[in-house]
């Protein structure tokens, strides 16, 4: 799998693993990732900047997002008063693009014909450093935004996302939605936005990840012409220092919102991204709630419980939430949920898993990875979050960390952070009020 | 049989096409290491317009909850040791399944499917669990503006019988309240049998192992005997506007929407499809354009052709998220850009930046195995040969401004738009006339 470097003036290589290369831009620090892959014609093109959430105080809250959206917007080369607006020129050849921002990073990115990834490389080069952030353009994207507010606010588990990870974390900024307070979006203002813009879109800050059809030295001339002259960030990005105190007892947070049926979600502290023991919690989730065979579907999605149930560990910079949810079917309570989720972890603490449920697990994942690079887009997106973890080799290396992991390690983690003093219980009570419909 | 040739790059040439019994199979070999994707279907005939429509959605939801030979955990043992995904759902007349394994495991996975497709246990316990499932689900969509904006425009445009009309949620609730486990044995035996059954697999294929699992596991399945019977046509009745009021929603969806007599083969179907696609079919159409990205008045616009098959006429749609305060705002600025692009008409730059733009999209959407298998099999499905694939981008590229011009001119009219609002709603406005 394995591919020699490409040799350029203005690159150097520094490393590859699981045939993914990757290099520096001399000139500034800009880190370039490269798969080759000519199953398609097409070709993943993705910035992901280490900016996210994470980074925002109050009152900026929500500026990530802003900016994501202001990206769009352009410059004074790409701007629809030309005719050249972002989406102009990359959806006119085909390109799917978008963008997303989470805790740890914002990404942008285009799947596109190959012949026109020279468009994709022009324009982030161009808007890393050259976004107008015009007062109009301000002022109408702020009610796009309210509005995406709002649509996320009609969704009960969205709600109950929010009241769980701002009830579990009170110090560190996880505890913000990524899309902000309302207030802070109504609020902040274009000095705001361009200080975090000056901030944090630099190239030394910043990763570029090019994935499918396309000719290696070709490509990094290309980013070398376009981004070579980008200076690096005049001073070191700010760390955030913030540490969440240690959680002393159980939390508990209802959201009572006009609905017709009630969810779960309980979130236990736990390590950052890097730390061995996620690994072992991913294949602890996996036993819990991947599958029919998965401990808690057996026992409440099965049974009637529950439409469905999942576990998941947020793998972030930063230590973050190991996390269970449910729907609940109508007539089941949320302690009831409650309480057979406690009996199915105290079982675990208490005996550990069979080798069966850990080889069946690690077959999934096995197969997940095989899955997950069928297509520019899927790797593109798994390498996405490994970045901004801290590492891109989280994404090639991670089918052999998992493997690692022992029977003994689950048990061990699951005695370790499924704690009720580390846990976070939210419940999303529904208040009935049948919606009535109309003709006129 | 085509034939097979490794140099072209038509998938007319690549895709082996085979009849094994029963079953049309479709094969495409790509460079991808180890994964197969596949996609099929087989038409069912529920009775639409009756509660064979719920049944179908029922039979298809316990398939996957044991057979006459394996319990359900033991059919997910298989799965789930191999990493493998299989799912069954039921689209309009069809039961569709797809899936996705690693290549040495693909007739393994196979043998589940087609187990589970031909002799499902159907067990009455079994039927409960889901009944509860469902009807969680029914009372979810009750606390979903989008799914109860959409039900109430498509019981404006299509008479009960047709297959794109959609139950109330209410009356979808009493109908699941009243199935017995018997019924779903009954229909699963006179409607689940090989009509028109397609199999697709793309990826990393060993040809002559999936030819042989396809032969054992579906050759000697037999069709049933149910006839189709639903209504084309559609309901003709003057625009109405039909609010939905919920507490707590600030989101509000607005659909607008009119029933389109076309068909997907018509001539015009792809002028018009390119007409829709200038007014609202990306973030650079003219919708989004002017509502979204002009005024901010909201996260998401779109237009879309919808429902439109092979067998049946569909509808055209657009729809606008809005704040419940720039509600009538957004509602006037909406209606302002369809009328002006149906008045104006798209210029010759727009017509030419989209096609490019639906050409490169469609390569674009060909990139994965399950983007290919959906593909062929949607086609297969439509009843069109596998080279459409290869002529679909020149058939879009040959579209003339005149083409779209008439396409406009003969099927959107937006004096005959229904209108369609869910969330909170302005005090009083439930009462406007529309």
């Amino acid at each position: 799998m394995e591919r020699t470097p490409v040799t350029h003036p203005a690159f150097l290589f520094e490393e590859q693993s699981g045939g993914i290369e990757s290099y520096r831009l001399k000139s500034n620090g800009l880190r370039v990732l490269m798969l080759p892959e000519t199953t398609a014609p097409v070709v993943a093109f993705m910035i992901t900047y280490h900016v996210g959430s994470r980074n925002e105080g109050v009152g900026l809250t929500g500026a990530t997002h802003f900016l994501e959206h202001m990206m769009f917007k352009g410059t004074a080369r790409f701007h629809k008063k030309q005719g050249t607006s972002v989406f102009n020129v990359l959806q006119r050849v085909g390109a799917r693009i978008n963008a997303t921002t989470w805790f740890d990073r914002t990404n942008y990115y285009a799947l596109l014909p190959k012949a026109h990834l020279i468009k994709a490389v022009e324009i982030e080069a161009d808007r890393m450093r050259n976004v107008l952030l015009d007062p109009e353009d301000l002022a109408s994207e702020r009610t796009v935004i309210l509005n995406e507010f709002d649509r996320g606010e009609n969704e009960p588990i969205r709600n109950l996302f929010h009241a769980v990870w701002s009830t579990a974390f009170v110090a560190h900024s996880y505890h913000h939605p990524t899309i902000g307070w309302r207030s802070d979006i109504e609020n902040v203002t274009r000095e705001g936005l361009r200080h975090f813009y000056e901030t944090y879109y630099w190239p030394d800050n910043a990763t570029l990840s090019i994935i499918g059809d396309f000719e290696r030295n070709a490509t990094l001339d290309l980013v070398n012409q376009h981004f070579g002259d980008i200076p690096a960030a005049p001073a070191p990005v700010p760390e955030v220092g913030t540490r969440e105190p240690q959680q002393l007892g159980e939390r508990l947070v209802t959201v009572r919102k006009a609905g017709q049926l009630g969810a779960l979600m309980q979130g236990y502290k736990s390590p950052r991204a890097f730390h061995p023991d996620t690994d072992a919690l991913d294949v602890l989730a996996m036993v819990l709630g991947s599958g029919k065979n998965s401990r808690l579907y057996r026992k409440l999605t099965d049974v009637g419980m529950t439409a469905q149930v999942g576990v998941s560990v947020s793998r972030l910079r930063d230590p973050g939430l190991f996390y269970i949810y449910a729907l609940l079917n109508p007539g089941h309570a949320h302690e009831t949920v409650e309480e057979v989720i406690e009996s199915v972890i105290q079982e675990i603490q208490e005996q550990g898993i069979t080798e069966a449920e850990r080889t069946r697990a690690l077959n999934q994942l096995k197969a997940q990875e095989a899955f997950g690079r069928d297509g520019a887009f899927a790797v593109a997106a798994q390498l996405n979050e490994a970045i901004a973890a801290g590492d891109w080799k989280l994404y090639t290396t991670y089918l052999g960390r998992v493997q690692r992991v022992s029977l003994n390690d689950i048990q061990q983690v699951a005695q370790r952070y499924l704690v009720p003093r580390h846990r976070t219980t939210g419940r999303y009570i529904p208040e009935v009020a049948n919606p009535e419909v109309e003709t006129t | 049989m085509s034939t097979n040739s490794q140099a072209s790059t038509r998938y007319g040439d690549r895709v082996i096409d085979l009849q094994v019994g029963p079953c049309r199979l479709l094969l495409l070999k790509t460079s991808v290491q180890s994964v197969v994707s596949w996609e099929g279907s087989f038409i069912a005939h529920p009775n639409f317009g009756s509660d064979e429509e719920l049944l179908l959605r029922m039979t298809t939801a316990l398939l996957d909850k044991g057979t006459q030979h394996r319990d359900r955990f033991v059919l997910a043992d298989v799965l789930e040791n191999k990493g493998a995904h299989l799912s069954f759902s039921a689209h309009g007349p069809f039961v569709e399944f797809s899936g996705q394994a690693l290549r040495d495991d693909v007739p393994d996975v196979v043998a589940v499917m087609a187990e589970q497709l031909q002799a499902p246990r159907l067990e009455a316990d079994e039927f409960e669990k889901t009944r509860a499932r469902m009807m969680a689900g029914f009372q979810r969509a009750l606390d979903d503006t989008g799914i109860q904006a959409g039900g109430a425009l498509r019981r404006e445009l299509y008479p009960e019988a047709h297959p794109n009309y959609s139950t109330s949620t209410p009356a979808s609730i009493k109908s699941l309240e009243s199935l017995e486990p018997e019924s779903v044995r009954t229909f699963h035996n006179s409607h689940f049998g090989s009509n028109e059954l397609i199999l697709v697999f793309v990826g990393d294929l060993d040809v002559d192992q999936i030819v042989q699992a396809v032969q054992l596991h579906f050759g000697g399945w037999e069709p049933h005997l149910a006839q189709a019977s639903y209504a084309s046509g559609l309901k003709m009745q003057p625009p109405s506007t039909l609010e939905i009021p919920f507490p707590d929603k600030a989101n509000v969806d607005v659909l607008f929407g009119h029933g389109l007599s076309m068909m997907r083969q018509d001539d015009l179907f792809v002028p018009l499809y390119l007409a829709n696609h200038i007014l609202g079919g990306n973030f650079s159409a003219r919708l989004m354009a002017t509502v979204r990205d002009e005024l901010g008045l909201t996260y998401g616009i779109r237009s879309g052709l919808a429902g439109i098959r092979t067998w049946h006429p569909g509808h055209w749609q657009i729809k606008v998220t809005l704040s419940h305060d720039r509600l009538q705002e957004g509602v006037d600025a909406t209606l302002e850009v369809v009328n002006t692009y149906i008045t104006e008409g798209p210029s010759d730059t727009e017509l030419e930046n989209h096609k490019t733009t639906v050409s490169g999209s469609f390569q674009v959407g060909l990139a994965t195995t399950e983007g290919l298998a959906g593909a062929l099999h949607h086609n297969a499905q439509r009843g069109f040969p596998t080279s459409y694939l290869d002529t679909y981008v020149p058939e879009v590229q040959a579209v003339t401004l005149l083409q779209v011009r008439e396409a406009i001119n003969k099927h959107f009219n937006p004096e005959g738009l229904h209108q369609v609002r869910a969330g909170v709603l302005p005090s009083g406005s439930q009462h406007r006339g529309g």
